[in-house]
């Protein structure tokens, strides 16, 4: 027994599917790279110019390849995580933003790689957080391929945790892989731990911009998974109706297939979105509107139906600061409901105004909303002991089941019950706000932990491949 | 008639807008009465029917396509007469090198668009060559700059400069917007404007032009 959420009958997964077929066969994607439009169509598809379509045999061949499982490894390889996780999801930070609040000032500042480090252990010391997304980019570096590159090195020396970072260019893609192979030991052993994966995004709608598709085909060769995690919002880059924002989004991630294994039949995939809403009377992003968990819900049907892992609900409130404990289980709720669709992985931990800010103590705060969420993500089961046939019996019209043994022999298992120094929140005799707690909890933290260090000959070479990625990126 | 062709802009029916704006003239109504008594009023009406709430962006965007594809008809009866109608003004819009974000960019765009503007989108990745060159060409009152990336945000400067260098900075006020933009940004790189969203870049560029 587990409280799932579905939104797609079987059926209309299966329209779905469909309908991508025909997108992709009819429609087809624009792919800005002769390199791979030439792996394409030696594959199958046909390609006028830069518009290649699928014919449906080729596109289902592709599907026929995915990976029964997918590894994302880690430098220690007791985080290491396999997907899919099937009954419940691993959570990450969210990522990239180009600001910081502050942790003395609670200013907004650009964040620099500093922050960055300070966020990898903090998460390094959180056992909530599975793996890591860099959250907050070096923004003090030259380029965005630099910043990439960057936010790798400073997480694999300052988290043990699996990296999942951000890969929109091909020559980001090849430092990120010999950064990694430095840690993991070489090139074959990168291939088969992946302590990284990538997320390199198609742009909606049906776009293969040249830099991020290149960036896919080397991730690809070199066996590091993708997430192509793309961002179709209903009503201005995608149909306005659920279905057809869903269908939209699939065919973004089955073409995606669809190069990765045309690069590599072996290459590993997340099946990954941020499906939202354009709020109409803005266009902006509307990340609190009812429809998007329901998006998401039916994005990770859609990836079951394919048997690929999924990193497709990233749900939690983004109006923030907390002040009181109504808008914290609100945030508690919609982690929960979000968690319901049963994405394998979820990336949005510490994530500020719409994606673009974050802080410190809001990973802290997150990570203690959702040990609360998972409460009702539990497992329950349904056997004779816990159907309580005899309790009932013997309780009979009337009585009740207070000091059962019955209920004494379960109850500490079956309802949620915490000790109450386990929450550092309510809980407390003082009454600082939330977020004043929350920093107290950062600094203890930063202050004690320490996260064992890679191999000095290793930070010697990762530091040579940095000051040449330096000297020869400089735009 | 006219408040048939202003009901039609109004719902954004472009193919009977055309339709309509033809008949009109074939009966002998005048161009410019078109214009001014059912074009003009249609928009100003969407416009008001969007602040108050009741319009939603789709709406009021259709509405500004239906009246270009009116003014299509139109302008060239006009033009040539002593009467001149004067379009509104030149908007040349695109995302800075190495950025690939589009919507903001785009809605942007079709408001300006929309609300009478004559907008060049140059798209995504735009290099800064490309907008000095497009402005020497096409000689746009304002040239927008959008970035979302904090990395690709110096080249709005970039093409700041590179406006100076060309001799046609003074030709032009340069606004700039995107998710990591500020005002003081903005400021500090010698943009004359920023606008958090499309609603607030129109009203700034028509209060530009008074
Ligand atoms: C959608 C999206 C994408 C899509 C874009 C699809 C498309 N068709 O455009 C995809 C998936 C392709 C994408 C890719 C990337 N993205 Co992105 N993306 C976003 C997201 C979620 C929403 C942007 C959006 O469309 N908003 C809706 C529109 C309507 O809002 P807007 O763009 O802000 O525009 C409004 C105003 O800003 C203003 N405006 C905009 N432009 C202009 C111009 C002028 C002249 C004026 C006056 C006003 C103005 O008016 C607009 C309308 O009201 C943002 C998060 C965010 N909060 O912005 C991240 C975000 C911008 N992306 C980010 C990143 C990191 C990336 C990638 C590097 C990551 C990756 N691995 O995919 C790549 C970069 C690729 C590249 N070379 O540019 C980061 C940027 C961080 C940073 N360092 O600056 C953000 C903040 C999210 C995050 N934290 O990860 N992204």
């Amino acid at each position: 027994m587990r409280s799932l959420m579905t939104v797609l009958t079987e059926d209309e997964v299966i329209r779905i599917h469909e309908a991508t077929l025909h997108v992709l066969e009819s429609t087809g994607v624009r792919v800005d790279s002769d390199k791979a439009i030439k792996i394409l169509v030696q594959h199958g598809a046909k390609a006028d110019g830069t518009r290649v379509r699928m014919p449906k045999a080729m596109v289902e061949e592709a599907i026929r390849k995915v990976q029964k499982e997918v590894i994302l490894a880690a430098r220690d390889p007791k985080y290491s995580l396999t997907l899919p996780t099937k009954n419940f999801t691993y959570n990450a930070t969210s990522g990239y933003s180009p600001f910081v609040k502050d942790m003395e000032t609670g200013e907004t500042r650009n964040s620099t790689a500093a922050d960055l480090k300070d966020y990898a252990v903090l998460c390094d010391y959180l056992d909530l957080v599975a793996f890591f997304w860099p959250i907050a980019m070096p923004t003090e570096e030259k380029s965005p391929i630099l910043e990439e590159l960057c936010a790798l090195d400073v997480s694999l020396r300052n988290t043990r945790k699996h990296i999942q970072c951000s890969c929109a260019w091909g020559t980001a893609a090849e430092y990120q892989i010999q950064l990694a192979a430095v840690v993991a030991g070489g090139e074959e052993a990168l291939r088969k731990n992946p302590i990284f994966s990538a997320v390199a995004s198609p742009n909606t709608p049906l776009i293969f911009e040249k830099d991020v598709v290149e960036a896919m085909i080397i991730l690809a060769e070199a066996g590091v998974p993708v997430v192509p995690m793309n961002v179709p919002l209903a009503g201005t880059t995608a149909p306005v109706t659920l279905a057809g924002a869903i269908t939209l989004t699939n065919a973004e991630q089955i073409a995606t297939l669809v190069i990765l294994k045309c690069a590599n039949p072996d290459a590993p995939m997340v099946y990954s979105s941020d499906t939202g809403i354009a709020d109409l009377r803005n266009g902006q992003v509307n990340y609190e509107a009812p429809e998007y968990p329901l998006l998401a819900a039916a994005c990770a049907q859609m990836a079951r139906y394919y048997g690929l892992p999924s990193c497709v609900a990233h749900g939690s409130s983004e109006v923030r600061p907390f002040e009181s404990s109504y808008g914290f289980e609100r945030n508690v709720l919609k982690i929960v409901m979000s968690q319901m669709t049963r994405t394998d992985l979820s990336a949005w931990i510490g994530s500020l105004d719409n994606a673009i800010n974050s802080s410190l103590w809001d990973v802290v705060l997150d990570v203690e909303a959702l040990e609360q969420a998972l409460a009702y993500l539990r497992m329950f089961e349904v056997n004779d002991d816990t159907l309580a046939l005899d309790a009932i019996a013997e309780a009979g019209p009337g009585g009740h089941f207070l000091a059962h043994r019955h209920t004494i022999k379960h109850f500490r298992k079956e309802l949620w019950v915490r000790k109450l120094e386990d929450t550092f929140i309510f809980d407390a005799a003082d009454d600082l706000p939330f977020p004043e707690k929350a920093k107290e909890k950062v600094r203890e933290i930063l202050s004690s932990h320490q996260v064992p260090m890679i191999d000095e000959d290793k930070q010697k070479e990762m530091d040579k491949i940095m000051e040449m990625a330096r000297r020869k990126i400089s735009k | 008639m006219l408040n048939q062709i202003k009901k039609a802009i109004l719902e954004g029916e472009i193919d009977s807008v055309q339709d309509l704006v033809k008949k009109a003239l074939e009966e002998g109504t005048d161009a410019l009465e078109v214009l001014n008594k059912a074009c003009i009023p249609a928009v100003e009406k969407a416009g008001l029917l969007f602040e108050a709430g009741d319009y939603f962006l789709p709406e009021l965007i259709a509405a500004g396509e239906a009246t270009k594809t009116a003014m299509d008809i139109l302008l060239p009866e006009v033009k040539g007469r002593k009467e001149k109608w004067k379009s509104v003004a030149t908007f040349l819009i695109g995302t800075v090198e190495g950025d690939v974000h589009d919507i903001g960019k785009t809605i942007v765009a079709s408001m300006l668009s929309a609300s009478g503007f004559d907008v060049i989108d140059l798209g995504i990745d735009v290099s800064t060559e490309k907008f000095v060159e497009t402005v020497r060409e096409m000689k746009p009152e304002f040239v927008g700059l959008s970035a979302l990336l904090t990395s690709t945000m110096p080249k709005q400067k970039t093409v700041i400069e590179a406006l100076k260098t060309a001799g046609l900075r003074e030709d032009v006020k340069v606004f700039v917007g995107g998710a990591p933009v500020t005002e003081s940004w903005a400021k500090s790189i010698g943009a004359d404007c920023y606008a958090q969203d499309a609603v607030a870049a129109v009203k700034i560029a028509k209060r530009l032009i008074g």
